[in-house]
């Protein structure tokens, strides 16, 4: 009876750390393009963008293209339906939520910049503007 | 020798006595269909409103795939709690008590939940790939997805099922306790859903959620035959 319990509890912690594992994977977290692309469905990837010459708006077609890398040194065109959003180029970070699009591009339906604080470090804000 | 002669012969008579349950369930159910008859009208209702409120609009693969989890879930909610409940109205509860030990009841009633949510889920899947003109582009995954999420809906109702059985405020309390409960199922088995059915679908790309199952339902079912014992026989 007793051996019995011990077999069960353990099974139980293996099957719930199994659960765990997995499903802390799947909700919420930031993924990388190829994790996205591999999802095929909407994704939250951070990541900074290259070469400022690349950036590109199209006011014909309301498009904002950019190139960006992930975390892990993916680099994709980003394309977004809007003007450049305020501060791009001052960013140290940017997170984009979206798909991936086809020939791939990444079809970002949101971007959030992340820009050196103004308050607390002097020094990354006079780098960010030199 | 004698030793394992003995083991396999106390293995022979756990599942004999399960089985025994189980051909009850089953002979219950076939004089009376009443579990059957509700889930199934459950279904297709649902199924129905679902199919006026979308109208000619074909549905994308993400939303059948919710919707479908939605009406399999409520469905189980619905028509499972009543395993145990019947016992406890109809005054068998003794006598099953006394005749077969907690674990093979427990294991005869899990065997026809699963069954009972097996046929719901057959039905609704063919009343959407019907009505809803669903596509399946990957069958294998969607049918493990399936499998999976009925062991883990059969584990979760069957325990919770035997608990309430005692309570007073039945009606509401199955939902309430089983949906919270049923989350990390629920979500995984959507997403697992919503790739079979979407193109370029792989085993590998639903892999986490398809381990995530796996765990659900082990942890699950390992659960309600330790905690069965205490329920059963308070």
């Amino acid at each position: 009876m007793n051996k019995k319990k011990i077999f069960g509890f353990v099974l139980i912690i293996g099957f719930s750390s199994l659960l765990l594992l997995n499903f802390g994977s799947q909700v919420g977290g930031y993924m990388n393009f190829e994790q996205a692309e591999s999802a095929g469905a909407s994704a939250h990837v951070v990541g900074m963008w290259v070469e400022p010459e690349t950036f590109r708006y199209n006011a014909a077609d309301n498009i904002f293209s950019f190139r960006m890398k992930d975390d892990a040194g993916n680099v994709r065109t980003v394309h977004y339906a809007n003007p450049k959003p305020a501060n791009f180029e001052d960013a140290e970070q940017v997170v984009i939520e979206g798909k991936p699009g086809t020939d791939g591009v990444f079809v970002a339906d949101n971007i959030i910049v992340k820009c050196p604080s103004k308050y607390n470090d002097q020094r990354s804000l006079q780098q960010a503007q030199s | 020798m004698t030793t394992r002669a003995h083991r396999s012969s106390a293995v022979a008579d756990w599942l004999h006595g399960a089985r025994a349950v189980l051909m009850k369930e089953l002979r219950l159910e076939w004089r009376s269909r009443h579990a059957i008859n509700l889930l199934l009208m459950f279904v297709l209702s649902s199924l129905l409103l679902v199919v006026f409120a979308l109208g000619s609009d074909p549905a994308e693969p993400p939303l059948q795939a919710a919707l479908l989890w939605i009406v399999i879930v409520f469905s189980a909610a619905v028509g499972l709690g009543r395993s145990f409940l019947a016992e406890e109205e109809q005054g068998t509860m003794l006598l099953l008590q006394v005749n077969v030990p907690g674990s093979q009841v427990l294991a005869g009633k899990l065997a026809f939940n699963v069954l009972l949510i097996a046929s719901v889920i057959g039905v609704s899947v063919l009343a959407f790939m019907g009505l809803l003109g669903m596509q399946v582009h990957h069958g294998g995954l969607l049918v493990a997805t399936l499998g999976l999420g009925t062991l883990g809906l059969a584990g979760a109702t069957t325990l919770l099922g035997a608990l309430i059985a005692k309570a007073s405020a039945r009606g509401p309390l199955l939902p309430v306790l089983l949906f919270p409960m049923l989350s990390p199922l629920f979500l995984s088995a959507v997403r697992a859903t919503r790739a079979a059915l979407g193109e370029g679908a792989t085993w590998a790309g639903s892999a986490s959620e398809l381990t995530a199952l796996v765990g659900f339902a082990g942890a699950v079912n390992t659960a309600a035959f330790l905690l069965f014992e205490y329920v059963w026989t308070d």
